[in-house]
């Protein structure tokens, strides 16, 4: 599977997802994967991603660096660097620290680079804690007051 | 004389002027054209620049416009919708914040880009003409 221009070393990449793969759920992983078929659904990881050109996923994507030479349909969020090619095909928003577009690459979403942004992307957002509410108890009525003195 | 190529905002039409020229009528939609060079070196604010040449922000610069232009290279800071009918370059230490639409786009590394953006060859960038409203034409009748 790996020959030619798609030389790649086993240390960077152990998961490779086939050009005749079509795999669709959640992927989680730790150092890198390289996808040169197809995938749907999300994917979640520290390590590198690397959409190959012949590659097309559609899935919401967090990753520490996101190279794009295929196709992805969905917002994308490293956590350092995310390279577009210029063969890249990207529409969703795209978040992270570092953002290098080659000339030629395809890109329809929002982008927010930075290392404000790229925080975010680290952090989950949560949900905003509320401030408890004051229960309101209504006044009760004494019935003992309401005795009339002998 | 060196000319240079420039497009018309309006209806896209190729025009080959001078380089030394500051602005150009179009032949086919009569719209008058800038095709002026711009450099930004210091700080400036405006509401819209239009040209059919390029505009340069260096280091020093700080552009605060909307912007509708062939191609814009940023290295300083820029704030504003850009429309570009060629590229849009970022430079490493620029700044860019609002949304780009354009036939190119490069970013290097480390430039800071905020805002929507959509990069697209085939992108049509030339308004179509809207027709005016059913009526516009029509002779007001005295109100009774």
């Amino acid at each position: 599977m790996i020959s030619g221009e798609n030389k790649v070393s086993d240390n960077d990449f152990p998961t490779i997802i086939g050009p005749d793969a079509s795999f669709k759920g959640e992927l989680s992983f730790e150092k890198g994967v390289k996808i040169l078929g197809s995938f749907e659904g999300r994917i979640s990881t520290k390590g590198n991603l690397v959409v190959a050109a012949e590659g097309a996923i559609q899935a919401d994507v967090e990753a520490g660096t996101i190279t794009v030479e295929g196709e992805i349909n969905g917002n994308i969020s490293a956590g350092d660097l995310v390279e577009l090619k210029n063969s890249a095909r990207l529409q969703g928003d795209l978040r992270c620290e570092r953002l290098i577009v080659v000339d030629g690459a395809h890109f329809v979403g929002h982008c927010n680079v930075g290392s404000d942004a790229a925080g975010e992307a680290a952090s989950p957002k949560k949900a905003p804690v509320q401030a408890p509410q004051p229960v309101y108890k209504p006044p009760q009525t004494n019935i003992d007051s309401n005795k009339t003195a002998d | 004389m060196q000319e240079k190529t420039v497009y018309c905002l309006h209806c896209g039409k190729e025009l080959i002027v001078s380089i030394r020229a500051v602005s150009t009528g179009c032949p086919v939609c009569n719209h008058r054209l800038s095709v002026e060079d711009f450099t930004v070196t210091s700080i400036l604010s405006r509401s819209l620049i239009e040209t059919c040449g390029s505009v340069t922000i260096t280091p020093s610069g700080m552009l605060r416009a909307c912007l509708r232009v062939n191609n814009l290279f940023v290295e300083g800071d820029h704030q504003g919708n850009v429309t570009a009918a060629g590229k849009v370059t970022i430079t490493a230490d620029a700044s860019f914040a609002g949304d780009i639409i354009a036939h190119r786009l490069e970013v290097r590394d480390g430039a800071l880009v905020k805002g929507f953006c959509r990069i697209d060859p085939q992108l049509e960038l030339i308004p179509t003409p809207s027709p005016a409203p059913a009526g516009a034409n029509a002779k007001r009748q005295p109100a009774k």
